[in-house]
């Protein structure tokens, strides 16, 4: 099937945060990913949303906007964020370390951390003065759990 | 939207939460933990059954919580959702914080 688009935006401020989660569940739902899956893909935009509005942003974010654009196809969803925050390439940054004792453990890094472990494929491309995250969730399998819970 | 109900019993704190935990409103959850530390209530149990949604800035308060109180006290976890125990395993939570499938669980272990 040829890839099917969907484009949404939200405002640069954790209350839209939320929207943006929902519009991918959508998307994702209408792709045919599972309960699980789903929420992986809310969860993944949500942290990268959040980033970019704490990170990036800052508190300009009410005048500013994230671009997210969904393409699925017979394989994959693809998430792409886009913000025209500074030049910052989350995945530059070294994840922490789950099996830190909790006096070592890092306090920042786990959103990037968990984008990382929740989506198949995590990309940073700065394109002129946009920074393009791109998130790739395979399709057509079942989502493993993250966790030995289940 | 997030709740967050605080009772007493005996001698534990019991902070149950119910709805979602994100970046807007985790510093709630944050200043709910803290003050109940800092008014001398160091034996916590977080009931985590009803909240549907954490992400990784709800983990950075309830490990701050646990740093303030560790050596002195701990804050226990009680019956995570499913999505949320992923969330403990992703980020290695699940050897620091001790975690109970059931309230009265979490509540009778101090």
């Amino acid at each position: 099937m040829a890839a099917q688009e969907s484009r949404f935006e939200i405002a640069g401020v954790l209350e839209q945060i939320p929207l943006a989660c929902d519009f991918v569940a959508d998307v994702a739902r209408s792709a045919g990913v599972d309960e699980r899956g789903v929420y992986h893909c809310q969860l993944a935009v949500d942290e990268a949303c959040t980033n970019i509005i704490e990170h990036g942003y800052g508190a300009q974010g009410a005048n500013r906007i994230i671009q997210l654009i969904c393409r699925v196809d017979n394989y994959h969803l693809t998430i792409i964020l886009l913000d025209n925050s500074s030049a910052f390439d989350p995945l530059a940054r070294s994840d922490p370390d789950p099996a830190m004792t909790l006096e070592n453990r890092a306090t920042g890094g786990w959103g990037i951390y968990f984008i990382k472990k929740l989506m198949d494929t995590v990309a940073y491309t700065r394109d002129g003065h946009v920074n393009r995250l791109t998130m790739v969730k395979r399709l057509g399998q079942p989502t493993a759990p993250l966790s030995s819970y289940e | 939207m997030m709740n967050i109900n605080v009772s007493a019993h005996n001698n534990v704190t019991l902070v149950e939460v119910s709805g979602r935990i994100d970046s807007m409103n985790a510093n709630q959850l944050g200043e709910a933990l803290s003050n109940e530390i800092d008014g001398g209530h160091i034996q916590v149990v977080l009931d985590l059954a009803n909240v549907e949604y954490m992400s990784s800035a709800g983990l950075r308060e309830i490990v701050s919580a646990l740093k303030k109180v560790r050596g002195r006290g701990d804050v226990r976890i009680a019956q995570p959702s499913h999505r949320v125990r992923e969330v403990l395993e992703m980020a290695g939570l699940d050897s620091i914080f001790q975690i109970y499938p059931t309230q009265a669980g979490a509540v009778g272990s101090y």
